[in-house]
């Protein structure tokens, strides 16, 4: 046997069984000389010669695999963004809380015998800056929350994540009118569009998934 | 983000294409899917197109190349794939085409036993205990005809 054949045999030998080679045995074998490095990339190519095949390639199923795959980061978006509203009311009652807490504690013969318990929390627009600009949210009882003086643009998109629809702003003017507005969030999206349009200055319709201001 | 119709009409263009090469150069159809998908979702959360679709293919081979130089020597051995792929980065269509005419000359220039031991060895992955077994061949015959088949292509392929 000359030497190209026995490197090619010993080639053939550890490629049948590489479990019994250490990572360094193999890599001497194959990287003994340059003519044995060949031999190995020929085996490579004679082994990817044989994967090519004409086999016809289902496009619609991969296409559909594909959008299944790339859904979900959409829709994990859309879970986060529903996830940051929750986040964002539970951080609104917790202010709220501590407020009520705090001013109970200074007021307490103001708040003895309300049965109605008023969460009151201000926003970055705080009277204490920008008294003007004083805007509130209010969650009375269990889910049930009030936008006090809250500018429509920022009233709608947290709404709209909870039902999983967008807002559409036709109107720009209407973005910074401000509302004393309810919202239960039991409520069907309908009856929601119903509510905001008993509002004279404001027109609302469902559009394709989107809440549309017009 | 990629606008969904001109993303659809690049995937439905180029899969094929796409997952032959990937099925190729890593030899596991589930993985090669994986990186073809892996390609469009990055094309479909970027702005703007791809300049032309050779782009893809490009993409496609570089990730297998990432994969393959991720894996232990072991696995790259056992599936016979590249331990070095500097090798790989040339033109993929003189590649391929060059896979072509090693499976064109096992095909014509290879005689009996010698294409059947080629193909069961590269073409079914069996070892030569194996193949000598389904062949009722001596096991140390048919490492001789499979070596002087893998000397006569290299012969071939290092003339041409």
């Amino acid at each position: 046997m000359d030497k190209n054949n026995g490197n090619i045999c010993q080639l053939l030998e550890m490629l049948d069984h590489p479990e019994t080679y250490s990572e360094q045995e193999i890599l001497d074998i194959i990287n003994h000389d340059e003519d044995t490095r060949e031999t190995y990339h020929l085996l490579v190519e004679a082994k990817r010669s044989s994967r090519q095949t004409d086999t016809p390639v289902d496009v619609d199923a991969a296409w559909k695999r594909f959008c299944q795959k790339h859904q979900p980061t959409q829709l994990r978006f859309g879970w986060l963004k529903i996830a940051a509203a929750f986040i964002g009311v539970i951080f609104f009652v917790g202010m709220a809380v501590a407020a009520i807490w705090s001013i109970t504690s200074s007021f307490s013969s103001t708040s003895e015998g309300n049965d109605h318990q008023l969460l009151t929390l201000f926003g970055n627009n705080s009277p204490h800056r920008r008294g003007a600009e004083r805007w509130a949210a209010e969650v009375v009882g269990d889910s049930t929350i009030v936008f006090d003086n809250v500018p429509l643009d920022q009233i709608l998109p947290q709404i709209a994540d909870f039902y999983h629809v967008t807002v559409d702003f036709r109107n720009n003017d209407a973005r910074q009118l401000r509302f004393y507005f309810v919202w239960k969030p039991e409520d069907k999206i309908e009856v929601l569009i119903k509510k905001l349009n008993h509002f004279e200055s404001l027109s609302v319709e469902l559009k394709d998934n989107k809440i549309v201001v017009e | 983000m990629l606008e969904q119709p001109i993303l659809e009409q690049l995937f439905r263009r180029n899969y094929s294409e796409m997952i032959r090469l990937a099925r190729v150069l890593l030899g596991d159809d589930e993985e090669a899917e994986d990186v073809v998908q892996d390609v469009f979702l990055r094309v479909a959360d970027s702005n703007v197109a791809p300049k032309n679709d050779g782009y893809l293919l490009i993409a496609v081979r570089n990730t297998c190349l990432n994969r393959i130089r991720q894996m232990k020597v072991h696995d790259q051995v056992k599936r016979l794939l590249p331990v070095e792929t500097e090798i790989d980065l040339q033109h993929i269509d003189k590649q391929l085409e060059r896979l072509d005419d090693i499976a064109a000359f096992v095909e014509e220039r290879l005689e009996e036993p010698h294409r059947s031991i080629f193909l069961l060895r590269f073409g079914e992955d069996l070892t030569i205990a194996e193949i000598a077994r389904r062949l009722g061949m001596n096991p140390n015959t048919t490492y001789k005809y499979l070596t002087q088949s893998i000397q006569q292509i290299k012969n071939h392929f290092k003339r041409s």
